[in-house]
């Protein structure tokens, strides 16, 4: 049952009767499409600094709070568009907070906020993951590397994401003679579409291999006709290509390079896949934080891409995702989250943060490159 | 040194004196993947198995 639509009337639900239950109503009712963080993102950093800890708005946009280094817990401040009416619902595990960005991944950043100011770990919440992770990128450029990152995507509150695919993103170009419709010479969109034809007849998919492990293909975006002058056929096609971790983004790029026969690709994205160890240090801690929940802990590896595919790249250190909610709702007219799933999270994130050491040193570590 | 029997074939696996919980050791018989649920006393039972799933 719905109970209001209003941010004020959620905010005053009897269910959102903790902290950290606020804050994640307050950051779900504030819109923050890719592009437009800002007003999300000063509502984060008054959380912070509401508990006296050092915070700001980086040339990006990034909020950053630095502490303990031993952990950096970051998460995205953006969402994909889509205006979902906040409000609580009773589901089948308690009430559930509908709206935008509840699962991807306000709620996973609530969630870090939290624990961060409980244990003064290191905290940053990024900028554009949905679209370009510039906030991602900037931070690589402008911060060391932590000791361990937890990075705030959603595994739901019993899992933990140990990898990613990687991407690879192009933009394909062709132009012929303009002419005649009934003659058979082939124009731009044929010459595009017999490209992509072949790049998928490279990356077949085979049913016996698991997705995780093959490359898939999908064209994003098609235009193509005459040109504005009349003198010429277009075509032009935006692609991903999501890359397995046997493989890297540029033999992917060599493979799709070489069946061209027409036209040119500009690619755009390179970013490797990732693959972490379930017997890494953090993984067994989560594991062990999950049971102490009463959960029975889930290891997951993910098709698409994330922030932590940059971090583990450019950093090296340590890293897993972990956040709840159910990610089969991620941009999903459907997007909620139980609020005791929420609150399985935070007491998860505390506990291993506490158990990576996170609150023996006392004094900030960020250093700033 | 101590022991406990693997949850998948019954056999004895040797556990070294460091154990941790929530370790993940191997069968030396059958091969699988175990996770350590208790040290004291020691505690096995199958490892959770690598889930797919999609986003972000």
């Amino acid at each position: 049952m719905a109970v209001g639509t209003d941010a004020d009337a959620v905010l005053d639900h009897p269910a959102v009767d903790t902290e950290g239950r606020k804050l994640l109503t307050e950051l779900v009712s504030i819109p923050s499409v890719s592009g437009d963080e800002t007003e999300a993102a000063e509502a984060l950093a008054a959380f912070f600094e509401a508990h006296d800890r050092e915070v700001w708005l980086d040339d990006i946009g990034n909020v950053r709070a630095p502490g303990d280094d031993t952990v950096l817990l970051t998460s995205h401040i953006d969402t994909v568009p889509g205006d979902i009416p906040v409000e609580i619902k009773d589901g089948e595990e308690g009430p559930e907070l509908w709206g935008r960005g509840s699962v991807d991944a306000t709620g996973p950043l609530a969630a870090m906020a939290i624990a961060a100011v409980e244990t003064g770990a290191s905290f940053v919440g990024v900028v554009g993951e949905e679209s370009t992770s510039r906030g991602a990128w900037h931070l690589i450029e402008n911060r060391e590397a932590p000791d361990a990152i937890i990075n705030g995507e959603p595994s739901g509150w019993d899992g933990i994401t140990l990898g990613y695919r990687g991407l690879l993103e192009g933009t394909y170009v062709a132009t012929s003679e303009s002419g005649h419709t009934s003659r058979p010479d082939p124009n731009a969109i044929q010459h595009a579409m017999s490209w992509w034809e072949r790049v998928e007849d490279v990356f077949e998919p085979d049913e016996w291999i698991p997705v995780f492990e093959q490359v898939t293909t999908k064209p994003v975006e098609f235009e193509g006709g005459i040109s504005v002058d009349g003198l010429s056929m277009e075509s032009t096609m935006e692609f991903q290509l999501r890359v397995p971790p046997e493989r890297t983004p540029e033999e992917v790029r060599e493979l799709s390079d070489a069946e061209l026969e027409t036209g040119t690709v500009n690619w755009t994205e390179f970013i490797p896949a990732v693959m972490t160890s379930p017997r890494s240090e953090v993984a067994r801690l989560f594991r062990v934080a999950i049971r102490e929940q009463g959960g029975d802990p889930r290891l997951l590896r993910k098709t698409g891409t994330a922030d932590m595919n940059i971090y583990a790249e450019e950093w090296g250190c340590p890293i897993v995702s972990y956040g709840p909610g159910d990610s089969n709702l991620d941009h999903t007219p459907h997007e909620h989250l139980p609020l005791s799933a929420f609150d399985h999270s935070v007491e998860v994130l505390i506990e291993v943060c506490e158990q990576l050491g996170v609150g023996e040193n006392t004094t900030p570590t960020e250093q700033a490159q | 040194m101590t022991d406990a029997e693997c949850p998948e074939c019954g056999a004895e696996v040797s556990l070294h004196d460091d154990l941790e919980v929530g370790e993940i050791i191997d069968c030396g018989t059958c091969g699988a993947e175990l996770e350590v649920i208790a040290v004291d006393p020691p505690e096995l039972d199958t490892a959770p198995e690598l889930e797919e799933d999609w986003g972000e």
